[in-house]
Formats: C-alpha cells, sequence, structure tokens
C-alpha cells in the first residue's frame, strides 16, 4: 500500500516538474486568462446596461461569478490527453502499463500534478483578477466552507472526464480532436462564460443533467450565495454519484482499451 | 509578373499535396473539423446566450454581433486555409525542415504556409460561414455594389492582418527557436478582442486596440462601417474603410521582417 502510493506520488511530482519545464506557456496560459476575464467582465457589464438585477443576479455577484469560473476553468485545458496519445504513438505506453500500477491512477496522478501548477498559478494572480474583473468575499460562512469542497469534486469530475477522453487514444492513435472538442464544449456547459441560469430553457435543461456544471458553476454559484447550503449538499450528493458513474465507465473503458494496444513498430 | 505566377502554381501545387495528406486520416478527419468549429463556435455560444437575456450589448443586437463575430471568423478561416504551415515555424526549423525547403526553388515563407498536417481550419471555415450565414439573415444591412465590394476587401484585410502576427512570429522563430507560447498567446488574444464589439470598453482601451495593437481593424471598424454602427466609438468611423490597406499594410512590413530574420538563419545543428 505505501509503496503504492510513493509511486504515485512520484508521477504527480513528475507532472510538476514537466509543468515547470514549460515556463512560457504557463506564462502565455495566465495572461490570456486575465485578458479575458477583463473582456467577460466588460461585455457582462455593459449588457445590464445599468439594470441592477437580471434573473435574480445582481451585475456586482455576476461579475464575482465571472472571475472565479475564468480562473476555475483552467483546469479543463490539461495536456494530459496529449500526452497519453503521444505515448501510445511512440509506443512508451508499454512502459507505463507494465508497471505495477494501475494505468488510470498513474494518469490521474499527472493530471493532479498538472493540475497543481495551474491552480498555484491561479492563486498568485486571484489578486489581479479581483483587480481587472472583481472579487468579494464568499457570501457567508457556509459559502465560504463549502467552496473548497465543491471545487474539489469538480476537479475530480473533470479529471475522470478527461481520462475518458484520453482513452480514446487507444482506438484512434490521435486525439487531438476530441480533446479540443471536450475543452470548448465541457467549458461551454459547466458555465464558464455564462452562468448558467441565464441559459435558454432547453441548453439549461441540457446543461443541469450533464456532470461539466459541477467543474465551475456550481462552486463559483455557492460561492456567490446563488445556491443555497441545502441545495449545495444535496448537489455534493449528485456529484459524488456522478464521479462513481464515471470511475466505473473508466474501469470499464480501460479494461477495453487494455485490449486493444498496439505498439507501432516497437 | 512571371515569377508571382509561378510561385503561385508552385504554392497550390503544394497545398494541394498537403491536403491530400491530411485526407489520408479518415477516422480523424470528422473529429477536427468538428474540433475546429467547436473552439470558435463556443465563443458565439456565449454571446448568443448573453442576448438571449439581454438583447443588446453596448448597443449591438444579435445580428450585428453575429456580423461581427462571422466577419472576424471569415478572416481568420481565410489565412488558416491558404497558409497555417506558417504557425509551425518553430518546430519545422526545429526539425531542419526549413534547410530543405531553403534549398528548394520556391518562396519559403509559401514552403512553409503549405506544410500542414491539420485540418482544423476547415472546422474554423465552416463555422465562419455558419455564424455568417446567420448573420446576413438577422441583420439588417443596406446591401449595395460598395458595401459588398468593402466586405470583401475588409474580410481579406483582416485575414491579412491576422496571418501578419503570425508571420512576425515565424521571423522571431529563426531567433528563439521556441515560440509557441507566444504565438498562442497572441492568437487567444486576437480571439478574444477581435470577434466582440469594442464599444463595450472605455475610450483608453479601444484607442489602444487601434493605434497600438491594431486588433479593432481585423472586423469591428469595418464591421461598424458595413452596419452603421458608429455609437460609442471613441476613434473615428472613417478609420474603418482603411482597414484593408491597414491588413494589407502590416502584411507587407510583416513579410520584410521575416525575410531579414531569415539572413540570420544558422540552423540548429542538424
Amino acid at each position: 500500500m505505501r509503496t503504492g502510493t510513493r509511486g504515485y506520488l512520484a508521477y504527480v511530482r513528475t507532472a510538476i516538474a514537466m509543468r515547470l519545464q514549460y515556463r512560457s506557456m504557463v506564462f502565455a496560459s495566465m495572461a490570456v486568462t486575465l485578458l479575458w476575464i477583463v473582456l467577460v467582465t466588460r461585455v457582462w457589464s455593459a449588457a445590464y446596461q445599468g439594470r441592477d438585477t437580471v434573473a435574480g443576479l445582481t451585475l456586482e455577484s455576476t461579475v464575482v461569478y465571472l472571475t472565479l469560473a475564468s480562473l476555475q476553468a483552467v483546469v479543463i485545458n490539461t495536456p494530459i490527453t496529449w500526452i497519453m496519445a503521444s505515448r501510445v504513438r511512440s509506443g512508451e505506453v508499454l512502459f507505463d502499463v507494465s508497471r505495477p500500477m494501475s494505468y488510470p491512477g498513474q494518469m490521474l496522478a499527472m493530471q493532479a500534478g498538472q493540475s497543481l501548477i495551474q491552480i498555484a498559478v491561479m492563486v498568485v494572480v486571484t489578486p489581479v483578477a479581483g483587480l481587472l474583473g472583481g472579487l468579494s468575499a464568499p457570501a457567508g460562512l457556509a459559502a465560504g466552507l463549502l467552496y473548497p469542497v465543491a471545487l474539489l469534486l469538480g476537479w475530480t469530475l473533470n479529471a475522470l472526464l478527461t481520462l475518458l477522453v484520453g482513452l480514446t487514444a487507444f482506438w484512434t492513435v490521435d486525439n487531438l480532436g476530441i480533446s479540443v472538442l471536450y475543452r470548448f464544449v465541457a467549458a461551454f456547459l459547466a458555465g464558464a462564460s455564462v452562468p448558467l441560469i441565464f441559459f435558454p430553457g432547453p441548453l439549461r435543461a441540457i446543461a443541469e443533467a450533464l456532470p461539466f456544471r459541477f467543474i465551475v458553476y456550481q462552486p463559483a454559484a455557492i460561492y456567490i450565495g446563488q445556491i443555497p447550503v441545502t441545495e449545495a449538499v444535496t448537489g455534493f450528493g449528485l456529484a459524488l454519484v456522478w464521479i462513481v458513474i464515471l470511475s466505473g465507465l473508466l474501469a470499464l473503458v480501460w479494461q477495453r482499451s487494455h485490449r486493444r494496444i498496439v505498439v507501432h513498430g516497437g | 509578373m512571371a515569377d508571382l505566377k509561378r510561385e503561385l502554381r508552385l504554392y497550390l501545387l503544394l497545398r494541394g499535396a498537403s491536403l491530400r495528406g491530411v485526407l489520408q486520416y479518415r477516422g480523424n478527419l470528422l473529429m477536427m473539423v468538428l474540433a475546429g468549429a467547436a473552439y470558435q463556435g463556443s465563443g458565439f455560444a456565449f454571446v448568443w446566450a448573453l442576448l438571449h437575456t439581454f438583447g443588446t450589448v453596448a448597443g449591438w443586437g444579435l445580428g450585428q454581433i453575429a456580423f461581427l463575430y462571422g466577419m472576424r471568423l471569415l478572416s481568420h478561416a481565410l489565412w488558416l486555409v491558404t497558409i497555417d504551415g506558417v504557425g509551425q515555424a518553430d518546430f519545422l526549423i526545429r526539425e531542419g525542415q526549413l534547410d530543405r525547403m531553403l534549398l528548394r526553388p520556391a518562396n519559403v515563407l509559401s514552403q512553409m504556409g503549405t506544410y500542414t498536417r491539420s485540418v482544423l481550419p476547415f472546422g474554423d471555415l465552416t463555422m465562419a460561414i455558419l455564424v455568417f450565414g446567420v448573420a446576413l439573415t438577422v441583420a439588417d444591412v443596406n446591401w449595395s455594389p460598395a458595401s459588398i465590394g468593402f466586405l470583401v476587401l475588409a474580410i481579406v484585410g483582416g485575414a491579412f492582418l491576422e496571418a501578419s502576427v503570425v508571420v512576425v512570429i515565424a521571423g522571431l522563430s529563426v531567433r528563439v527557436l521556441d515560440t509557441w507560447a507566444y504565438r498562442l498567446m497572441m492568437l487567444d488574444t486576437i480571439d478574444t478582442l477581435g470577434s466582440y464589439p469594442l464599444s463595450v470598453f472605455g475610450t483608453g482601451v479601444q484607442r489602444v486596440l487601434t493605434y497600438v495593437m491594431p486588433i479593432a481593424f481585423i472586423a469591428f471598424l469595418p464591421a461598424g462601417v458595413i452596419l452603421g454602427r458608429t455609437g460609442q466609438l471613441a476613434v473615428p468611423a472613417w478609420l474603418g474603410l482603411l482597414s484593408p490597406l491597414v491588413g494589407v499594410g502590416l502584411f507587407v512590413l510583416a513579410y520584410r521582417f521575416w525575410r531579414h530574420q531569415l539572413r540570420f538563419y544558422q540552423g540548429v545543428g542538424h
């Protein structure tokens, strides 16, 4: 058990080291996120046009939501799917699967390492994001305490979905198309640029039924006090159900992809 | 002139070859086109969901923003479909591909431009046609031969303007070797600021985006001219008429910069 944990921690450390090799990339993604916060909060302010409250949200809370949501959505954009595909193509995946550790577990640990750097950078730029967009304290003590829990559940869901997307590489060799597709569809349906309550009816129903909203909308909406405590806790239950379903699906898909490994000319 | 015709013929030949290469990966094809469309479509979905509730943003309605967004996407898709390989300049230099290109009797930038493995641009193009098509049915435009002519020139100008950024970064790749972070940052900045009405910003930002980083010329200013939307504009509206010239002018400057940098090419030790 202990050696197992140590192995996975080594993966986390490796992923951190890899991410730090691409420092200019980290810087670029930070700059683009800040720029997006400026744009999206200005566009929304222009849309409010002096109106105080729309659909039950004040402009001030909407701006806080958008600033937080843009920072949170950064974890959706991860190189893990690309790493998985390139290791399938080069044949290095053979080393991954012959280690006495679960392959999905290794990739999950790598994703954790990647995210740790992303999250650290985002925490560092949060004051700047607050100046460019707008931030305030959480809506209340309960909101403040529930927010990190919601973030953790959202991160786990995103990691599981990302790994499922990544595994398509075992069938199609390349997964760039589907990972780009995932990145943008997930970010939108998660509410990264539009809070779900502003979605037109049918689209809102779709977004509510899918797990993406737990990645961005749920935590940010809890923070600004848009979701009452009881509803938030029910939401956590639902997120946990999703985590169980997706873990099961991941295990099943992995079992099938494991048999499909073709090493190209290795 | 004969030179230009020859370069054009060679360009078409190389582009055709690279596209035939891309079409060999049929399984990935549909996915890539869908991905390209999702990439560009998600930004429009944002505007659509927003206007569903609010009706207008800074005086721009859904049809007008769709027109602006579609115009910018058409420009974007136009440069991608023609010379998207230039965006891989740093990779081509590191891999030693540039050495091979320098030895062939054809324009180096044109050879780089046609070197591609991606069909993502066709996803961009699909989305561009879709959004702009919808915009044409919704937006209220006073069409005349002059406005149609200007629209075409403005879209070409926008494509030249975006391409000039990539060509400058290709020039830098000769010296810096790894430029993808800068390229991504510049292209994301254009994606972010090029497609929305810049009148949501105050006077200062609008001036910066017109005179310092001329992103406003890609679509915002020319779309304003065609739609007759000049309210809340912090710069003279007639500047929009110059957008085709600004695009071509910047591209010429970028091309000269690239040619100049190429003289300092030392290879990467292959």
